[in-house]
């Protein structure tokens, strides 16, 4: 009987928490009762922007003023370190939060802040959990989707129609307008997309030139060439090629840019008789999975990169086993250290062989990676679209003051104290081709402070102290850097873009992770001596596994569009 | 004379088991020292030379750097503290709830029938969960987001080792129970004056259990709390030490920082700090777990 | 699963009822707070498991959200290689259940024996380090370790003249490489419970059985073994409940595209399905099926224990 009564009040006790579950998981919920800390700050938000309202709506000042103090609850993704800030700052207490203070009379309340690696996993959560803060920045296209169909997001193209200031939007349709369509649902826009470059991700050739001049080699240009020089390299237990297990995606010792030397292309959508198709089924990967059987059979690859993550062939290429590899632009930080103790260890990055001459193209990924949601339940959503102007104008417009937003002469980096980190996506190769120049003539004096930073830094290297990555900065900015080879791609209309930016598609979300999978465990075996033919099972499997919805939808999409 | 020759005999087999043992352990014992061996190695070892995989046993390039880096970081001294309050609250807590629960639940079931379902309600958590989600959700309603009972309190009761308590009861002589049954005890004092005084060995493991779940729990850490600043040790750590995102694509968007990602060298030194503390706690207790002698000895 | 107590209903057996139902209050408050806890934080976030049968929205709760009866479940197990997978789980994690038992209880033993005491406290202690390393780190160490051209093992086969193994590469061998390498990380810590056991013992009874004569050995037989049986009961219906855990950190740190044919586990695949997308219905399908099985799992075999050695397991 006692129990019987311990069951019926569990009962009633769980049809309690399951009413207080929907209260809260509700959009916003209005449950008095609900103990959280957000609702006070939003309720003063509330009566601050009912006072200010009809001083705001009076004006669309891009960089117009509150009358009344409003709180904007935001959330920070601090990086991938933690972040560091002059004597007496922190997040809540720095140049941009005080200019946005004085200047707009906006405060930024941040809800939580994490690093990198953690901050998907923490947005989720928040989104599931349906804690939205007014602004949070969004890492991937799926999360955006996720929110868009919860209906958590504001729908943002009219106040950044009417708020917007020129250079902002300026900014946001630099990429021909494909980031705003990429954050676009139903024609509508949904969110602020951050615009980069996509060309920075693309692969370049990284080449070991101390050991070029050993074997008296020049730097490869054709496939021919590149095969000569991983022979040659192959010998006292080092390897031509290091590739790491994952093949693809990590961009260090990746396969991306040895598949474009053959016209091939990873994780691609791009045009082909007027119809969108995927890369990896494309015949030209076969081509590929051929040669780099052979030159795994040749022992020009390690035996053993099956099993090497991306930090076991670091460590192979920083004891000097490694000749070549594709890679980002920014690879030589990894291989820094090795620099420092041996000065006679040098590499250079190089145009991905075939690429300059056409018969190669260069992969380059849609460049808008992230998007700056504005919740539904914001009082204020204008507020956001003034501080996004500000962000852009004070770091980067006609009255930016670099040094007190960008970077510091102390060397603190206040640009990653704002949520918005926008900036002119074309800045890196620019500041390429002035430290270049720069270095080249001796006269830094059309740098900016940023320029200027990695000039000095270059030049320390270029004199033989390469500690502190000042290497690394050289191989990035300096002259035949990284980034001037990743713009010759473009400067020779060699470089083809990812045509699909469009929110994942039903079957992608379904089924693309298994695709990947299977193309992994595939392509692996292929390398390491597996039958060749195995690649055309593969493109019928890929078909039938789901990869035929998955096209037929990106076509959908594309003639939509 | 038989007797004797046969007592030898046995003693000579004895040795040589004995010997062997020793071996055998000192061997095993080896190959799990080796790598934590090598974490100390490379935290004073120069970065290059780690690197390029040129650390094993001993440090390359000897270098206090590593360590020095970490004097000029307060964040992991801060999550150091984190951690100590983590433990200070959350172990004593643990314990003195598990061992009133314990205490009931190792009585027979004649004695207190509903027994058998308390003891089920016990077990199927140890089975089912929840979810990250609704977990989430219940320690945002009861209001401890970002607190340091965010930490303790969720993860309190640990029915694995409740289990072992209640079965160390059980397994004590019901004479001494009975006997003090006689002298008019009742549940309370049986509990604190005759169980606990001779269960030693069973709460110094449970009391390490607890120490060890808490101090290596990250992942409440990382979603409970607000701020890195408030991360325990563990958390901490993970953030630290998991870097393989910095080579996914995402991450291009600030070269500046991808610079300043602190070396192996320095992650070994916070792995071999963050373990001293309980390494340094288990030998202590250790020293209870043959007191569980004094059973026996009460027992005669 | 008790014992059925058969009393005549009589005034006076009602009044002992009270008077039991009052002696044992004390046992109910002392319950009390675990009950509490365990109620707020484990059964209240149990209800989340109706995402398992959901299309789940979060602006729509757990209640408006979309019902989907089993069609995340069907989901799963209609990706291709589901089945290999669950296989997969399934014989990891039995494999690393029987050595986690059999190799902590083994060590123990032989601890036991050790007379030296500060010995034994340093062999200990030192067992019990690799625990506090992260697979992670494990990984980095164990990659270099098991390589069959660097590492020494296959250095050692190679000098015996022998094919060196490629434990991490070769799938038919790495499912072995994770169950052992799990049991060399956590054995140390599994030993601690055995030692106490060991020490729970009744010292007397070696005593008797030193006076009657007896081997070390049979002592070891008819004393210790005995001793432990009912602590390693414990530990195996427990670890029953770990029937589907082949242990994801372990796992994805080490293994490969060359053997996931042998090497991917459930959670592995929810992982991957979970990077592509957030799906918390599948994911929370998985978590679901993997606990009934255990619960189940652990139902039976505290039935088996219970009738075959007449021991309550708890």
């Amino acid at each position: 009987m006692y129990a019987k009564k311990r069951w019926a009040s569990i009962c009633v006790s769980v049809l309690l928490a399951v009413g207080v579950f929907t209260g809260c998981s509700g959009a916003q919920s209005n449950d008095p009762d609900a103990p959280q800390s957000q609702t006070s700050i939003t309720a003063t938000a509330d009566a601050a922007s009912d006072g200010a309202a009809a001083n705001v709506a009076a004006s669309t000042d891009p960089f117009g003023r509150y009358d009344e103090p409003i709180t904007i609850s935001a959330v920070k993704n601090l990086g991938v370190a933690p972040l560091e800030f002059p004597e007496g700052d922190s997040l809540e207490n720095n140049v941009w939060m005080r200019y946005y203070k004085d200047n707009l009379n906006i405060q930024i309340d941040w809800l939580w802040s994490t690093l990198e690696s953690q901050y998907d996993q923490k947005v989720n959560i928040a989104i599931t959990s349906g804690d939205i803060p007014d602004l949070m920045m969004l890492k991937n296209a799926n999360q955006l989707k996720m929110m868009y169909e919860n209906g958590q997001l504001y729908p943002v193209g009219d106040i950044l129609e009417t708020y917007g200031a020129p250079f902002t939007k300026e900014v946001l349709n630099s990429d021909g307008g494909f980031g705003l369509e990429s954050a676009s649902f139903d024609g509508a826009l949904y969110a602020v997309p951050h615009i980069e470059s996509g060309l920075m991700s693309s692969p370049v050739l990284w080449v070991r030139t101390d050991w070029l001049e050993k074997y008296s080699l020049a730097l490869p240009t054709t496939k021919e060439e590149f095969l000569k020089v991983s022979e040659a390299f192959s010998t006292d237990g080092a390897y031509g090629l290091g590739i790491n297990k994952d093949l693809f995606e990590t961009n260090y010792a990746a396969l991306e840019g040895f598949f474009n030397m053959h016209g091939a292309f990873n994780d691609t959508w791009f045009e082909k008789d007027g119809s969108l198709v995927y890369s990896d089924i494309q015949p030209e990967v076969k081509d590929t999975l051929e040669m780099l059987q052979s030159m795994y059979a040749n022992g020009w690859i390690d035996p053993e990169f099956g099993v090497k993550n991306t930090d076991k062939v670091n460590e192979d290429v920083n004891a000097g086993k490694i000749g070549m590899m594709f890679g980002g632009f920014w690879n030589a930080v990894m291989f820094n250290p090795a620099k420092v103790a041996d000065p006679t260890f040098e590499w250079m990055p190089v145009a991905i062989p075939e690429v300059l001459n056409g018969s190669g193209k260069a992969q380059v990924p849609f460049g808008t990676k992230y998007w700056y949601a504005i919740s539904a339940d914001c009082k204020n959503p204008e507020a956001i679209i003034r501080m996004l102007n500000v962000q852009l104008e004070k770091a980067y417009g006609e009255t930016a003051e670099s040094m007190v937003f960008n970077i510091t002469p102390e060397g603190y980096g206040p640009f990653n104290y704002n949520i918005f980190t926008l900036e002119p996506p074309m800045k890196n190769f620019v500041a390429a081709e002035k430290v270049t120049k720069a270095i080249e003539t001796g006269d830094p004096s059309a740098l900016n402070l940023e320029e200027l930073n990695y000039y000095e830094m270059s030049l320390l290297s270029l004199g033989g102290d390469h500690t502190n990555n000042n290497w690394h900065q050289l191989k990035m900015f300096g002259p035949l850097g990284s980034l001037s080879v990743q713009k010759s791609y473009w400067d020779s209309g060699n470089a083809v873009t990812n045509a699909f930016y469009g929110a994942p598609t039903p079957t992608m979300v379904e089924k693309l992770s298994t695709l990947k999978k299977q193309a992994l465990t595939d392509f692996t075996a292929i390398i390491m001596g597996g039958d060749i033919n195995g690649f055309d099972t593969f493109v019928s499997n890929w078909n039938a596994l789901g990869g035929a919805d998955i096209t037929s939808e990106v076509n959908e999409w594309y003639t939509n569009r | 004379m038989r007797e004797a020759a046969k007592m030898r005999k046995a003693t000579a087999g004895m040795r040589a088991f004995a010997v062997l043992n020793y071996l055998f352990l000192a061997g095993v014992a080896l190959t799990c020292l080796l790598p934590m061996v090598n974490q100390l190695a490379v935290s004073f070892s120069s970065s290059p030379a780690v690197s390029a995989g040129r650390v094993y046993l001993w440090p390359v390039d000897f270098t206090l750097e590593s360590y020095e880096y970490m004097a000029g970081k307060p964040e992991f001294f801060k999550a150091f503290s984190v951690s100590l309050r983590r433990l200070l609250l959350g172990v004593p807590l643990s314990m003195v709830v598990s061992v009133l629960a314990a205490y009931p639940l190792s009585r027979q079931v004649h004695e207190f029938k509903a027994r058998k379902y308390y003891i089920w309600y016990f077990i199927v958590p140890m089975m089912f969960y929840g979810g990250l989600i609704p977990s989430y959700m219940v320690v945002r309603n009861t209001g401890l987001i970002d607190s340091a009972l965010a930490l303790a309190l969720p993860c309190s009761i640990n029915v694995f080792n409740i289990i072992l308590l209640m079965n160390f009861f059980r397994s004590i002589p019901k004479e001494m129970e009975e006997a003090a049954a006689i002298d008019g005890a009742g549940h309370v004092s049986t509990l604190f004056q005759i169980m606990l005084p001779v269960s030693a060995p069973v709460l110094a493991t449970v009391t390490l259990f607890f120490i060890v779940n808490h101090w290596n729990a990250w992942f409440d850490g990382l979603i409970y709390m607000n701020s890195p600043a408030n991360y325990p040790l563990q958390t901490y750590l993970q953030t630290q030490v998991v870097s393989q995102d910095i080579l996914s694509t995402e991450s291009l968007r600030d070269i500046r920082q991808i610079a300043n990602i602190s070396d192996r060298t320095g992650k070994a030194a916070q792995i071999f700090l963050a373990a001293i503390p309980v390494l340094a706690v288990y030998p202590f207790l250790q020293k209870h777990f043959t007191s569980g002698i004094v059973m026996g000895s009460v027992k005669g | 699963m008790d014992m059925p107590q058969k009393m005549p209903v009589l005034p006076i057996a009602k009044k002992k009822r009270r008077d039991a139902w009052l002696r044992n209050l004390p046992l109910h408050a002392m319950l009390l707070p675990a009950v509490a806890l365990l109620f707020v934080y484990s059964y209240i976030p149990l209800f989340g498991n109706v995402m398992a049968f959901q299309r789940f929205r979060p602006n729509l709760g757990f209640f408006r959200s979309e019902w989907v009866g089993l069609a995340n479940f069907r989901y799963v197990f209609a990706l291709p290689g589901t089945m290999q997978v669950l296989w997969n789980t399934f014989f990891i994690a039995a494999m690393k259940i029987i050595a986690g038992i059999v190799v902590p209880v083994f060590v123990a033993l032989l601890l036991n024996e050790m007379r030296s005491a500060r010995c034994k406290r340093i062999v200990q202690t030192v067992i019990y380090f690799p625990y506090f390393l992260s697979w992670v780190v494990l990984s980095g160490i164990f990659i270099d370790l098991l390589s069959p051209s660097q590492g020494i093992i296959g250095r050692v086969f190679a000098a015996m003249g022998l094919e060196p193994v490629f434990f991490l590469g070769d799938a038919k061998i790495f499912p072995y490489t994770m169950v052992a390498t799990e049991s060399w990380k956590s054995f140390g810590y599994g030993t601690i419970v055995y030692l106490a056991a060991l020490t729970g013992i009744d010292p007397n009874l070696y005593e008797a059985s030193d006076i009657d004569g007896a081997s070390r050995w049979k002592q070891t037989l008819h004393i210790t073994m005995p001793g432990l049986r009912p602590i390693v009961l414990i530990m195996t219906v427990l670890a029953l409940g770990n029937v589907l855990n082949a242990g994801f950190d372990q796992i994805f740190n080490l293994y490969s595209p060359q053997v996931y044919s042998t090497g991917d586990i459930l959670d592995t695949l929810v992982y991957r399905l979970g990077l592509v997308d957030a799906q918390y219905g599948v994911a929370t399908a998985v978590g679901l099926f993997k606990s009934a099985i255990s619960f189940a799992m652990l139902a039976i075999s505290y039935i088996v224990a219970y009738k075959y050695t007449d021991y309550r397991v708890f």
